[in-house]
């Protein structure tokens, strides 16, 4: 005894809307509307229709019908009040013709939603569900206020930060020069080619090609950093402290994502670990030519351990690590001369072998991996064009081995033809950079929810010229895997308090046809 | 549960839609453009936007990839409209991905949350109620605290949407709320708001009908100071716990009464309709059915008088006697000017005369048929057809009343409207030869309305009449004088064609009335033997009447004059009915100048007594008709008999099956186990060798059809990529894309494809399946491939016999109306004429119209009209006729005629094709 749906649609039956009460199929919604006006007989002076298995409702509105599916059972008075009351609220939101009709369906399905409630009718009118309609509430003018003020107040207190920051960054430009950055995590975002000369710098200190810094120098640096660093989250909880005022995220984690989706933002994906005394980076960068086919050209998995030691009172450590179970097996490592690399070999210590002397906050370990296996890729990426007479669809598909989380996955495939691609499904997101001529696969993380995926896209033209494939992505865990357990004082086996953070970046993933 | 959901998307045609919008589809969407808009355009522009990608959605082009980019830059907007919307998103998209709920969800549930929690009521209300459309537990889960917490807001918009999602939230995952229909309670014991109580109580009556009847017998006293609203539910509950225990019933049965004079007609019209099904005692009848008649004469809406008409037919058919009483009230509502209203209470009242209301109702029947009579008349000729039609009925049984009623009657037989003239005089013709009594004063009257006659038919049968019922030479003399007045035109001098030219021209200038002799110079030469035969035998009356013997003589000169002009009249003309007109005439003048004696008994005796014996047989096929349409439906022997007797008293009402035809219409058929017929609707789709083996179930419903496809991997190698891709041909489009799948070695899958269908036509399926064999290292272009062997699709499936709906007329004019004929010569095996038209009926599913008792073998020639409706409203008539030859065999023509062209050709096709029945042994 309920009304099943509510629809406008035209006299030769095309349905311009309609808005279901019960759990209806698609199909039996559209097949109901548009037998209906075939029902209408003519020169009747009654304006329902009964069938074997329901009843409609209806009333000309000049060239349109309104009409209620009920079932058999319903109650006729009811339905029909229901009926006049809808044909009243139509004219208020559209004009009696077909287009306006459905320029307007939404504001008009929202006007179905308050005078029906699961297909019972709800005792209101016209008025009332204008009120409805429009939302406006005391309450919330009230709340908004009282936001507003905290907003600003909030605001207020984010600028001055911002100013801030931005006069000890000038000062640091000034001073630092160019290695101002490193301690900033900065392997964390995500280059593209256009901008590669920007990305050298920060992947330099990982190679370990920089001679030890002027003692000076270091210890301001990292000072420096870690100064920058907390204003830097400072800003991110001011910002957050808006968002959440404003219901945009929950969480201050959450920040850092929604900060870096918007465009020009270049802040690292990985929040900043703040640094304590000692801080220890572990980079990655992983380089790879392959084919198509699935033939390995070369894998070049470069990596270094960092130490940095920000409290100049601690000197004599050592430091346990542990590595995966690729370390040892694909991975080449080299120690630092002051290192013992017997102690590393033997049971993945990291000491000094003269234990007199300081340990260097530099680059003390790098690894090295170059193979054709594989199995060392952590993201392989799949392109199947099929060129088809005046358009071509291309189904790209990527699948992840590495047991770890990747984020920030980007694809670049060149597209041959002059039009932009149409793409028809796609798992993450993509956009067209147009000067490039570039479709750009966005996978924002993957982790073991998508270890595979898929897009499939259609340009016009006939070609199958999709590669070089360009492939980028980073991670928190590397390849080698390879953690720090603890750092402890050289004599008495306390542990220190240290911070640690792990990259894995790409430098360089093609594939070639 | 993961596990149901997943089944429930893999058959994601079935999915339940809740919204529908058209939408012309131009170019494809561009994600793009979307994301640049969602990101950086302002209000207006995403809502703009936003609506593109809902319309986008429901109209199958789910554009997943913007899901995150949506809940990144339009989910913090606090714009109203981009919040609605953002709501009817959630309700559209699919929220699962391979039976797994989407991770971004969880996104939208927090935003969720905070809506609930949101300081503006309309924005809590509406997300309330979308609420009720979600079937994800794991979302709903962290949302049922805040839900629960809308329950006590202050504004009632909220809370009565609030109870609504713990309805829907308990119905469908009952251990997120456990105590839902306690909390519910005691919220409706406090509760003052009309909207809140109601929906608490359907919660209530829902989910815990106990705690509802509880409710309920607390405040029944009450019951009738509530508001319609609350009171409406509660007759809807009152219904529902009676049915399940009859015990209850006493209890409640007072409350209804009360309700039956509720000031809300919806309520009243519900309460007559629960008191029916409670009880069938007299007295809740009675107050039930005078409930009716109070909405039948007091709401001024055609569409509620109808249906309450409709339900006073049922009434009528398990408790006449009740109606009987009550007929006067229902006759009413004959003041309506709805002539439908009309009929239906004419319908009634007919079967409800009984001696003791006869007088009664022949008085208002007379009243309104004198209101007719005025020009501002609105309600037509076709509404004084339907009076004469009843008083003709009802007198039938009623004698007595027949003196006062033939009179009146006979002074519409100048009805220019052939229907109701033809009517009266039939009726007249039944009562002269029935009632002997009435005979003279009959044809006394029907003599002086000669003159007025204005239908051919008409006039045919009223000469006959008083040339056969005339009992006294001054009404002799005085019908000639009148039917040689009415053919005076005619007698006058012959003019030359020339001046019939001019004459004519002129005539038509006038514009002349319609007349007798008009119909015979225009060629109705049918009429025109039938007064020279009807002259004819007046004259023998006039000489066993014993005419004196001058008179006699004149008389029989005047009427071979009158046939000699009309002979005359009919060697010229044209038209082809005067051959035989000619000859008919020529053997009445044969029969003046020789009358011979066997002849003569054969005009005078004969023709009565055949006319006699045909009323005799209308009268015995009546009766076996009324028996047949009386006898009870067949009772399959493994059904539940009810035993009245077995049954606590009295708990006979009508059977109420208000949940079926819930069910019913929402178009949930549940076919259980499929029977013998069923398996022959499955069609082989490719070869028993090739590497994948199809064949598809078709499954007819209304509007649909799906098929039910199953898969078999032939090889011993994995399937990748298979894909079902159709074809149609036809009024048939498809749903939705059957998604690509894998098969393993060896192994059956099944896929669903539905199909829509929109009009009665043949319909072809074509299809391919195309697949890649896992591991081998072939490009992509040399797909394999299997074609499908077609699926043709039954027009007989749609069409439904209409022969109830039909009356001749009704046929007749659409007969004329419909454009599409198809004609298809009969070429049959049967040698019945009778078998032969009930075969095509049974293999087209289409009614034959025309009465059995008019269906007979015997004279060797045979036309009967059928007719048909399908599914999509569109009517098809056909027309047989046939005839016997010689050597045994049928020959004839069948015509379709339709307004469409499908219909008529595939029903034709259907018929050509069934026409012969397969021979037992060839």
């Amino acid at each position: 005894m309920v009304v099943l749906a509510a629809a406008i649609c035209t006299k030769n039956g095309k349905p311009l809307l309609s808005r279901q009460f019960s759990e209806m199929t698609k199909s039996r919604v559209e097949g109901l509307l548009s037998a209906f006006p075939k029902l209408i007989g003519t020169g009747k002076q009654h304006t329902f229709i009964e069938t074997e298995n329901i009843r409609y409702v209806y009333q000309p509105l000049e060239s349109l019908y309104i009409v209620l599916i009920t079932n058999k059972n319903s109650n006729i008075l009811e339905d029909l009040e229901t009926l006049h009351l809808l044909a009243k609220l139509v004219p208020e939101y559209a004009n009696f013709d077909e287009h306006d009709i459905s320029r307007k369906a939404f504001e008009l399905v929202f006007t179905f939603d308050e005078v029906i409630a699961m297909g019972y009718k709800e005792r209101v009118n016209v008025q009332q569900i204008k009120t409805f309609i429009s939302m406006e509430s005391h309450e919330e003018e009230r709340a908004r206020k009282e936001e507003q003020m905290r907003e600003k107040e909030a605001k207020n207190e984010g600028r001055r930060k911002i100013k801030e920051l931005e006069k000890i960054r000038a000062e640091n430009i000034v001073k630092g020069g160019r290695y101002a950055g490193i301690g900033s995590g900065s392997g964390g975002y995500i280059p593209v080619p256009t901008n590669s000369s920007e990305r050298n710098p920060s992947s330099s200190p990982t190679t370990g090609y920089i001679p030890p810094q002027p003692h000076i120098n270091t210890k301001q640096a990292p000072g420096k950093e870690g100064m920058k660093l907390s204003k830097a989250t400072n800003k991110n909880s001011a910002i957050a402290q808006v968002l959440k005022e404003e219901r945009v995220v929950e969480k201050v984690e959450d920040v850092a994502a929604h900060l870096d989706s918007s465009p020009n933002q270049l802040l690292p994906t990985t929040p900043a670990i703040p640094q304590e005394g000692v801080h220890i980076t572990i980079e990655e960068e992983f380089m790879a030519l392959v084919e198509n086919d699935g033939t390995v050209d070369t894998i070049d998995i470069k990596g270094g351990l960092l130490v940095t030691i920000n409290d100049s009172n601690i000197s004599k450590i050592k430091i346990p690590t542990a590595q995966g179970p690729l370390a040892r097996k694909s991975f080449q490592f080299n120690t630092h001369p002051l290192i013992d690399k017997q102690l590393f070999v033997e049971s993945n210590l990291l000491k000094l072998k003269d234990p007199s002397r300081g340990f260097p906050s530099t680059g003390i370990l790098k690894w090295r991996c170059k193979t054709t296996d594989d199995s060392m890729i952590p993201l392989k990426v799949s392109c199947w064009p099929s060129p088809g007479r005046d358009s071509t669809t291309v189904n790209m598909e990527y699948e992840s081995l590495a047991s770890f989380e990747l984020k920030n996955i980007q694809i670049f495939i060149p597209n041959p033809s002059a039009s932009s691609p149409i793409v028809n499904n796609i798992d993450g997101l993509y956009e067209y950079n147009t000067k490039e001529k570039m479709v750009v696969w966005k996978i924002p993380m993957i982790d073991d929810t998508n270890r595979t995926g898929s897009m499939e896209f259609t340009v016009k033209g006939n070609s199958s010229n999709f590669y070089p494939l360009s492939v980028f992505f980073n991670a928190t865990t590397t390849m080698c895997d390879i953690s720090i357990k603890d750092v402890l004082y050289e004599d008495s086996n306390e542990s220190i308090r240290f911070s640690s953070e792990s990259t894995l970046s790409v430098d360089k993933y093609e594939i070639n046809n | 549960m993961a596990s149901a959901s997943a089944l429930n998307t893999s058959g994601s045609i079935e999915k339940p839609c809740t919204i529908l919008i058209h939408y012309d589809k131009g170019d494809p969407p561009q994600i793009n453009e979307f994301k640049q808009v969602f990101e950086n355009g302002n209000d207006e522009q995403k809502v703009d936007a936003l609506k593109r990608v809902i319309l986008y959605t429901i109209n199958g082009e789910p554009l997943s990839q913007l899901l995150m980019t949506i809940i990144k830059h339009v989910v913090p907007s606090r714009n109203h409209t981009l919040k609605k919307l953002l709501l009817i998103y959630w309700e559209v998209i699919e929220k699962t991905h391979l039976g797994k709920l989407k991770s971004e969800m969880i996104l939208v549930c927090n935003s969720l949350l905070n809506d609930l929690n949101h300081p503006n009521e309309f924005i809590r209300g509406s997300t309330l109620r979308f609420l009720c459309k979600l079937r994800e537990a794991e979302v709903l889960e962290p949302l049922v605290p805040a839900v629960r917490n809308n329950l006590e807001y202050r504004h009632a918009y909220v809370r009565r949407n609030a109870v609504l999602a713990i309805y829907n939230i308990y119905s469908h995952f009952e251990y997120l709320i456990p105590d839902a229909p306690e909390l519910i309670y005691n919220f409706l014991l406090v509760e003052g708001d009309a909207s809140c109580k109601r929906n608490a109580f359907i919660m209530l009556f829902n989910c815990a009908q106990d705690k509802a009847v509880e409710y309920l017998s607390t405040v029944l006293d009450q019951v009738p100071s509530f508001g319609d609203m609350l009171q409406f539910i509660i007759v809807e509950l009152i219904r529902k716990v009676c049915k399940k225990n009859p015990s209850e019933r006493s209890k409640y049965i007072k409350c209804i009464f009360t309700l039956l004079n509720s000031s809300s007609p919806a309520v009243k019209y519900e309460s007559a309709g629960t008191l029916l099904s409670l009880s069938s005692a007299p007295t809740a009848v009675r107050g039930a059915a005078s409930a009716y008649i109070d909405l039948l004469c007091n709401e001024s809406d055609n569409n509620v008088k109808m249906i309450v008409l409709d339900k006073l037919l049922e009434i009528k058919k398990n408790h006449s006697k009740i109606m009987e009483e009550l007929v006067m009230d229902i006759m009413r509502a004959l003041s309506s000017p709805n002539l439908d209203i009309c009929k239906k209470v004419l319908n009634i009242v007919l079967d409800s005369v009984t001696p003791k209301n006869i007088d009664e109702v022949i008085l208002v029947l007379k009243k309104e048929i004198n209101k007719t009579r005025f020009k501002e008349f609105d309600k037509g000729l076709e509404y004084r057809h339907l009076l004469i039609q009843t008083i003709h009925v009802s007198s039938l049984k009623y004698p007595e009343v027949l003196g006062s009623v033939i009179p009146l009657l006979i002074e519409y037989l100048g009805d220019t409207y052939k229907a109701s003239a033809t009517e009266v005089i039939i009726f007249v013709r039944e009562v002269v030869e029935t009632y002997p009594h009435l005979c003279q004063e009959i044809t006394q009257k029907l003599i002086e309305n000669l003159s007025s006659i204005k239908v051919s038919k008409v006039y045919r049968v009223a000469v006959w009449i008083i040339s056969e019922y005339v009992n006294s030479v001054q009404d002799l003399t005085f019908a000639f004088t009148s039917i040689q007045k009415d053919l005076e035109e005619l007698l006058k001098p012959k003019p030359t064609p020339e001046q019939m030219e001019i004459m004519s021209k002129s005539k038509a200038k006038v514009g002349e009335q319609i007349s007798i002799h008009k119909l015979i110079s225009d060629g109705d030469w049918f009429l025109a033997a039938s007064i020279s035969s009807s002259l004819c035998k007046l004259y023998m009356k006039a000489e066993e009447l014993q005419m004196d013997g001058a008179a006699l003589n004149k008389l029989k000169a005047e009427i071979m004059l009158i046939l000699v002009v009309l002979i005359n009249l009919a060697k010229t003309s044209q038209a082809s009915t005067t051959k035989s007109a000619y000859e008919r005439m020529i053997s009445c003048i044969q029969m003046l100048i020789d009358p011979n004696p066997a002849l003569r008994k054969i005009w005078i005796k004969d023709c009565r007594d055949s006319f006699t014996q045909y009323l005799k047989y209308l009268l015995f096929k009546q009766s076996e008709s009324k028996k047949k349409s009386g006898k009870e439906a067949i009772v399959k022997p493994n059904s539940i008999i009810n035993i009245r007797q077995l049954k606590s008293k009295r708990a006979f009402g009508p059977v109420d099956n208000d949940e079926d035809d819930l069910i019913k219409a929402v178009g949930i058929m549940n076919t259980t186990g499929k029977d013998s017929s069923e398996h022959a609707k499955i069609y082989q789709l490719s070869g028993y060798s090739d590497p994948i083996y199809a064949e598809a179930y078709v499954k007819v419903h209304q509007y649909d059809i799906v098929l039910d496809i199953s898969i078999f991997n032939q090889t011993n190698d994995t399937l990748q990529n298979v894909t079902l891709e159709l074809v149609t041909l036809g009024d048939l489009k498809i749903c939705e894309r059957v998604p690509s799948f894998t098969v393993g070695p060896r192994e059956k899958t099944t896929a669903k494809a539905s199909i829509k269908v929109s009009s009665t036509d043949n319909g072809v399926i074509m299809g391919t399946i195309t697949f890649d064999v896992a591991g081998s290292v072939s490009q992509m272009s040399d797909k394999n491939c299997v074609i499908l062997n077609e699926v043709h699709i039954d027009v007989i499936d749609y069409i439904q016999p209409a022969n109830h709906s039909y009356t001749d007329l009704l046929f007749r004019s659409h007969w004329l109306e419909f454009e599409w004929e198809n004609k298809i010569p009969v070429n049959t095996n049967i040698n019945d004429l009778v078998q032969y038209v009930q075969h095509i009926s049974k293999v087209t599913n289409m009614g034959i119209l025309t009465p059995d008792i008019e269906l007979s073998s015997e004279t060797g020639i045979l036309s009967a009209n059928l007719c048909a409706k399908s599914v999509f409203g569109e009517d098809a008539l056909a027309n047989i006729c046939i005839e016997k030859q010689i050597d045994g065999k049928i020959s004839g023509f069948i015509r379709i005629r339709a307004k469409v062209q499908g219909i008529a050709v595939s029903l034709g096709e259907k018929m050509a094709l069934k026409q012969k029945i397969a021979q037992p042994s060839a």
